[in-house]
């Protein structure tokens, strides 16, 4: 398990509970690409080997190629560890106080966002098509005491054990920070209350 | 006859570039990868992959008279047959 002081604001007496990353047969396309552009230089040089051995005569010609060739696969390489990379930075950590949420967009764009778990009001764990039933990896949504803000939890393994995990994990923290989530609760009771008010003044609701 | 030390020339560019970039990526992986042996694990395979092939290709470049030319219109034309 990885060390809470890792974490960024890590809060007093937190504890990590789980990390999760998307199912690994997310990324199975790319595994494959890896196997095959392992192979492709070698493939290539029988394949030239085979159909037109004099090019291999041609010192020049073989000069140019192992460079060109090499600066490729280079490139080709680096797009696969760059894929990875956005795969495996993607991550939703799971401690007694809060959830959070990694994302790593391409090589220069990261967004983290948290969310308390005595906010958590519904916690909703789908498994849909084929390949995740018999996998068992799918979606987790994470509903909070606001309107419209939620986490999602894309393709993790065993969504319905981290739904009960995060369900009962909000409930303990609820019953720990009473007077937080209270604080919370009221708090979003109001400006429900206000975006009522504005809508009704704007004629949008009766 | 293009010689063969312009192709080295822009060969040395684009490794500069992509050194440039692998060097972003592994710096992020490292940054933000938690501590985790798969983290370490890719990045030392990335690391070993372009170490063979810079080193294989350097290797095969120091046993080729880079003063010598490329000839194209040669390789188009006489005792060759076309690739594809």
């Amino acid at each position: 398990m990885f060390h809470v002081n890792k974490l960024p604001g890590a809060l007093p007496d937190e504890k990590p509970i789980g990390l999760y990353r998307r199912h690994p047969i997310t990324i199975l396309a790319l595994i494959i690409s890896f196997v095959i552009v392992i192979v492709l230089p070698f493939a290539a040089y029988l394949f030239i080997l085979i159909l037109h051995p004099t090019y291999y005569l041609n010192q020049q010609l073989m000069a140019v190629f192992v460079m060109f060739g090499g600066l490729f696969f280079l490139f080709v390489i680096m797009f696969i560890y760059q894929n990875f990379l956005d795969y495996w930075l993607d991550m939703w950590i799971v401690t007694n106080r809060r959830i959070m949420n990694i994302e790593q967009n391409g090589l220069f764009s990261r967004t983290t966002s948290e969310l308390r778990l005595y906010r958590v009001q519904d916690v909703t764990a789908k498994v849909d098509g084929f390949v995740r039933t018999m996998l068992d990896f799918g979606m987790v949504f994470v509903q909070t005491a606001g309107e419209k803000e939620y986490f999602t939890f894309e393709d993790v393994h065993h969504p319905n054990e981290i739904a009960k995990k995060i369900l009962e994990l909000a409930e303990i923290d609820r019953k720990e920070h009473l007077d937080e989530a209270m604080e919370a609760i009221e708090s979003t009771e109001i400006e429900h209350h206000n975006a009522i008010k504005e809508k009704t003044a704007r004629g949008l609701e009766p | 006859m293009i010689p063969l030390i312009y192709f080295l020339i822009l060969w040395v560019i684009v490794l500069g570039l992509f050194f440039i970039l692998a060097g972003f990526s592994v710096l992020q992986m490292l940054r933000f990868g938690l501590a985790h042996p798969v983290t370490e694990i890719s990045t030392a395979v990335f690391a070993l992959i372009v170490a063979v092939v810079i080193v294989g290709t350097i290797g095969y470049l120091s046993g080729v008279d880079l003063k010598s030319g490329l000839d194209i219109s040669a390789l188009l034309n006489v005792g060759q047959t076309p690739l594809f």
